[in-house]
C-alpha cells in the first residue's frame, strides 16, 4: 500500500504537474514574507497569521487539482491520510517527501519531519532577537494543509513545532485530526 | 437523444448552477421533471412549444438547425464551428440558473440526498477501530457510490467528489452511464474556468451563482458535442 502510493506520487509529479524554477518560487516566497514583516512592523505573530491565512485560502482550492491529478478515492483511516498528504501531496506540489513520525497512541496527530524544505532555501531570519524565537517563516504550509483537509471534511489543527531556521534540529509539522467533520443536510423548509 | 438538464450543487447543499436544455419554465406547477413531452423523444433538443424564446425564433433557423445536426450524426465529435453555433443555440433556447431555487431544484437534491443515504446504509464495510468507523460513516465516501437513477421518462446521472461538490445531468432514459463525462466536467471545465478563476469564490453565498460566460459556454459546447453519442 504504502509503495504504490509513493509510486503515485512520483508518477503524478513527474506526468501531470506543471514546473516552476525552485529558486524563483523560493525568492518569490521570501519576499512576500519579507514584505509581511515590513508592512507589519516585525510584529510576527501577525505575520504567522497573515501567512497561515493566505495558505488556508491555497489550500481550498488546492484539494480540487490534488483530487483531479491523483483521482483518488476517499481514504478509510487517518494513517491513509498522513500517507497520502506526505507521499503524494507534499511530492508533487514540492517535490518533497516529509517523514511521518510521532503517531500518538490514540492515531489523531502525527508529525512531518521536513528534511528538506524549498520555501526555506537561502533563509535568514532577522538578526532582531525576536524572530527565531516568535516567527514560523514557512506557516503557509500549516494554511495549505488545514484548508485542503477540511474541504475533505477533515477538521485539523495544524502547526509547525520546530524549524530549523530557528536552529532547531528539524523542522516539525504538526498536525491533530480535531474531528471528521459531518456532512452539510439541506436547510429545512418551513 | 436529448440530454434535459444540468445541475451543480455545492458541499453546502446550495444549487450553485443549472442548465436547462430546450424545456420550458413555464410549468406553473414547477415541480416535475420536465421530461415528458413525447416530441422529445425523437428530436435533439427539439423546440419545445411553450419555451418563451422558441417563438422568437425563424423558421428557417429551426430547420438549418436540424439539418446539421442530421450531418453530423454518427460522428464522435462535432466540428468546433458547428459547436459554437449549435452552443448558440442553446444558449437562445435553454435556461441558466433560474432553476437554482425553486422546488424542482430541492426536490431533485432531496433525491438524490435520500437515495445517497441509502445506498450508503445497505452496505457498511467493516471497520475495526473508532477512528475509522468515522471515517466511514462520516460521509461523501466512495465505497457504494450512488451513479445514477431512472425513471420511465429520465435517467439522473449523479457524481460527487470528495470535497463535496455534487454534478447531477438529466438525460433521456436510454442514456449510456454518464459517469465518466460528469468526472470530466468537473477535471476539464469547472476546474479551469472556476477553481482556477480567482474570481471566482470557493464558498458560495446563498443565491450565490455561477454565471461565468466561458464555464457556461464550455458546458454547452460539451453537452452539444456529446448528445449524438448518448447511447
Amino acid at each position: 500500500m504504502s509503495k504504490q502510493i509513493k509510486q503515485l506520487g512520483d508518477d503524478v509529479w513527474k506526468t501531470k504537474v506543471e514546473k516552476v524554477n525552485s529558486e524563483l518560487f523560493t525568492l518569490t516566497y521570501g519576499s512576500i514574507v519579507a514584505q509581511l514583516c515590513r508592512d507589519f512592523n516585525n510584529n510576527y505573530e501577525e505575520v504567522n497569521a497573515q501567512t497561515y491565512k493566505m495558505g488556508y485560502n491555497i489550500g481550498v482550492r488546492l484539494i480540487d487539482e490534488f483530487l483531479q491529478k491523483t483521482q483518488l478515492s476517499r481514504c478509510s483511516s487517518f494513517r491513509d491520510t498522513a500517507e497520502i498528504v506526505s507521499k503524494v501531496g507534499f511530492k508533487m506540489f514540492l517535490n518533497v517527501v516529509p517523514n511521518i513520525t510521532n503517531w500518538t497512541s490514540d492515531m489523531t496527530t502525527f508529525s512531518l519531519i521536513l528534511t528538506e524544505n524549498p520555501l526555506a532555501d537561502f533563509v535568514e531570519l532577522p538578526d532582531d532577537g525576536k524572530a527565531a524565537k516568535e516567527l514560523w517563516y514557512s506557516n503557509i504550509l500549516c494554511g495549505v494543509l488545514r484548508g485542503a483537509l477540511e474541504m475533505v471534511q477533515l477538521d485539523c489543527e495544524v502547526g509547525f513545532i520546530s524549524d530549523v531556521l530557528r536552529g532547531d534540529e528539524t523542522t516539525e509539522l504538526r498536525v491533530r485530526l480535531v474531528q471528521v467533520l459531518k456532512e452539510e443536510i439541506p436547510a429545512g423548509e418551513e | 437523444m436529448p440530454i434535459y438538464s444540468f445541475w451543480i450543487y455545492d458541499r453546502h447543499c446550495n444549487c450553485i448552477f443549472s442548465r436547462e436544455y430546450g424545456t420550458g419554465s413555464q410549468d406553473p406547477s414547477g415541480n416535475v421533471l420536465k421530461s415528458t413531452p413525447k416530441s422529445k423523444g425523437s428530436a435533439q433538443f427539439a423546440p419545445n412549444p411553450s419555451y418563451e424564446n422558441t417563438s422568437s425564433l425563424p423558421t428557417s433557423s429551426q430547420s438549418t438547425q436540424n439539418s446539421s445536426i442530421s450531418s453530423g450524426r454518427g460522428q464522435r465529435l462535432l466540428s468546433s464551428a458547428s459547436n459554437n453555433h449549435k452552443a448558440q443555440e442553446l444558449i437562445q433556447k435553454g435556461t441558466v440558473n433560474a432553476q437554482n431555487n425553486n422546488n424542482t431544484s430541492k426536490l431533485l437534491f432531496g433525491t438524490l440526498f435520500s437515495l445517497r443515504k441509502i445506498a450508503g446504509s445497505v452496505c457498511t464495510p467493516q471497520t475495526e477501530t473508532h477512528q475509522e468507523e468515522e471515517f466511514n460513516t462520516s460521509n461523501l465516501n466512495s465505497f457504494n457510490a450512488l451513479q445514477s437513477f431512472r425513471t420511465l421518462n429520465y435517467k439522473c446521472h449523479y457524481y460527487e467528489t470528495m470535497n463535496g461538490l455534487r454534478f447531477v445531468v438529466v438525460t433521456h432514459p436510454a442514456a449510456r452511464s454518464l459517469q465518466s463525462s460528469l468526472i470530466e466536467i468537473y477535471h476539464s471545465i469547472y476546474l479551469p474556468t472556476v477553481v482556477r478563476n480567482p474570481l471566482m469564490p470557493v464558498n458560495y453565498r446563498e443565491d450565490e451563482v455561477i454565471s461565468n460566460d466561458r464555464f457556461v459556454r464550455a458546458i454547452d459546447e460539451y453537452w452539444a458535442s456529446l448528445e449524438e453519442t448518448l447511447t
